[in-house]
């Protein structure tokens, strides 16, 4: 008798818990489920932005890896990617051990290294296209100060300064002010004993660094620049769309996929093409994904 | 000994110096934004000083009298209100028997909501344009909010991370007092919770008021334009110009956007700063 009834309270447990999940399931289904499995369908349709569409096999991809554009977005999209996670990363170690220092007003510092992050990045876009403007900017206007040469460089537009400018605006972004607190708690669990050690050996402070404080924060500097990896490629739109427009400029350099997706959708109007490069950014995400589970599994642990 | 503490001093100071000197490039752009809106037009395009000459407020009046300012700031109010209402809601629901229960399939269950983490929102985007165009949503702000009702699957992790921290006792004890699984997370998980819920709510907010992305994709027309969509078309040029871009009202507008995450910054850095810190750790 007893067994039974602990059945029945079993069931009645996990019917509560199929409840409360049950907001999620259908979010998953209608979401994401479903536009996957749509994205995929599309894809293989002529379908246009006024909803006109009929069924054209692969002849999207076919034209997708003719195209030049295609190929040079996706080397952008990855190299877009890779430098920001790691220009973001170094940076944010950078401030996370300048604000562990035990020194006054830090709380105010934090507060200046911090802020930008929590600024619209469409603001710090605009910003930083006048900033690194070529008549009035502020950086032109800087060096003609120190060098005292009329400095007139177009950052924005010439292909040698422009990827300059643009890994520089991603240090503004989100992904860098919380890479930035959680280095800050993770740098504050060091034990003091092994720079203690340090100091006994004469050791200064870059083989401190590198003997001490890179082993002992190694997994999370890892698994912070992989999921930052996908901040990356999701966060680039918003990013590079009012900074660089849609055609990435100049020729292209700074024209990741999302952008290319939107110019081919709206644009083009070539709805069908877009879904065909979006199964394209889709496989890369996941193809970062799976990096990220393979890190995590090594670096961190799922308790149960 | 001395050499030695004089050197140390040194450094101190030096690194204070560079603490200094970062904090005034991390800072920089906000400066610029807030002296370009005291501009006036012919100023910011041909100088790039600091101290604006002839400071002037005609670039915010511009805003107000040649805008639907509030409309927009209406937008942004209500989508960042009910997507933030709604993910707390739904996420925290659906957090609640991941972290604190036993039943079948919940390995598979967290395990999918890890996986759907990593796919990147514009990677469906396209497809998800043409869902809510077929129901008639596009051009509103229901693509946004009505998801939110469905748990993100990030704000579902980062409740679950927070849910686990509290102690199991306080569910037997419960549970010892006649509560039901349900009754446990209304009677006593959701109070105790409070803090976690401002934390998530804040993040959730300062995430909508920036977002850009979504509201490009699915919003058209002026009546449901969101502020950072206004920033860049509303404000982008002078009225009977099409040729010239308005900066300074841009960076009027910018002005007035910064300012509201500053200020929850200064009353709420304990609860941003913590849930930042959990959200970047796993």
């Amino acid at each position: 008798m007893p067994s039974i009834k602990l059945n029945r309270k079993n069931l009645k447990n996990n019917l509560t818990a199929y409840a409360f999940c049950l907001p999620w399931l259908i979010g998953f289904i209608c979401f994401t489920l479903f536009p996957i499995a749509f994205m995929f369908a599309t894809s293989l349709t002529n379908r246009k932005l006024n909803g006109k569409s009929s069924f054209v096999g692969l002849s999207n991809y076919s034209a997708m890896f003719k195209s030049e554009n295609f190929w040079n977005s996706c080397k952008v999209t990855i190299f877009f990617t890779i430098v920001m996670m790691a220009v973001t990363t170094v940076w944010a170690v950078i401030m996370a051990m300048l604000l562990n220092r035990k020194q006054k007003f830090n709380g105010i510092f934090q507060f200046f290294y911090f802020i930008p992050s929590v600024v619209p990045t469409i603001s710090l876009a605009y910003a930083f296209r006048t900033i690194f403007g070529k008549d009035a900017g502020l950086l032109n206007y800087i060096i003609s100060a120190f060098s005292g040469k009329n400095s007139s460089i177009n950052w924005m537009y010439d292909p040698h300064t422009v990827y300059l400018v643009v890994f520089f605006v991603t240090l503004f972004t989100y992904n860098t002010g919380q890479m930035m607190l959680v280095f800050r708690s993770s740098l504050n669990d060091v034990p003091r004993e092994l720079y203690e050690a340090c100091d006994m050996d004469g050791a200064g402070a870059f083989r401190k660094f590198a003997t001490v404080t890179l082993p002992m924060i190694s997994p999370i500097v890892l698994f912070n620049a992989v999921t930052g990896c996908i901040s990356a490629l999701n966060g680039s739109f918003a990013l590079l769309y009012p900074l660089t427009g849609e055609n990435g400029d100049p020729n292209g350099m700074t024209q990741v996929l999302s952008l290319l997706i939107y110019k081919e959708a709206f644009s083009n109007m070539k709805v069908g093409y877009a879904s065909a490069l979006s199964v394209v950014l889709f496989f890369i995400a996941c193809l970062f994904g799976i990096i990220i589970f393979a890190f995590s599994k090594k670096t961190v642990y799922y308790e149960n | 000994m001395h050499a030695l503490k004089s050197k140390k001093r040194s450094t101190e100071i030096l690194i204070f110096i560079l603490k200094i000197f970062v904090a005034l490039i991390m800072f920089s752009p906000i400066i610029w934004i807030f002296s370009g809106s005291f501009k006036e037009i012919m100023e910011f395009t041909t100088s790039p000083g600091i101290i604006p000459k002839n400071p002037t407020l005609e670039n915010f009046s511009y805003i107000f009298n040649n805008s639907n300012y509030f409309v927009y700031v209406r937008n942004t109010v209500l989508l960042m209100g009910l997507t933030t209402l709604g993910t707390l809601i739904s996420s925290s629901l659906v957090a609640y028997p991941l972290a604190r229960m036993d039943f079948p399939g919940k390995r598979i269950i967290f395990a999918i909501i890890v996986g759907t983490m990593m796919i990147p929102n514009i990677a469906l985007i396209i497809p998800q344009y043409i869902m809510f165009g077929k129901i008639g949503w596009l051009d509103s702000l229901l693509p946004m909010i009505v998801p939110a009702f469905f748990a993100y699957p990030y704000n579902v992790f980062l409740f679950r991370q927070f849910f686990r921290s509290i102690p199991k006792e306080l569910d037997e004890a419960a549970t010892i007092d006649g509560c039901n699984k349900a009754g446990i997370f209304f009677k006593v998980l959701v109070p105790i919770s409070k803090p976690v819920f401002v934390t998530i709510g804040m993040l959730s907010c300062v995430f909508w008021w920036n977002e850009l992305t979504q509201p490009v994709f699915y919003i058209n027309s002026d009546k449901w334009r969101t502020l950072t969509i206004a920033l860049m078309t509303t404000f982008m040029y002078t009225s009977g110009n099409a040729f010239v871009i308005n900066w300074p009202s841009i960076m009027a507008a910018s002005t007035l956007m910064i300012v509201p995450p500053m200020i929850l910054y200064l009353f709420g850095s304990k609860f941003l700063v913590e849930g930042i810190k959990t959200s970047g750790l796993k």
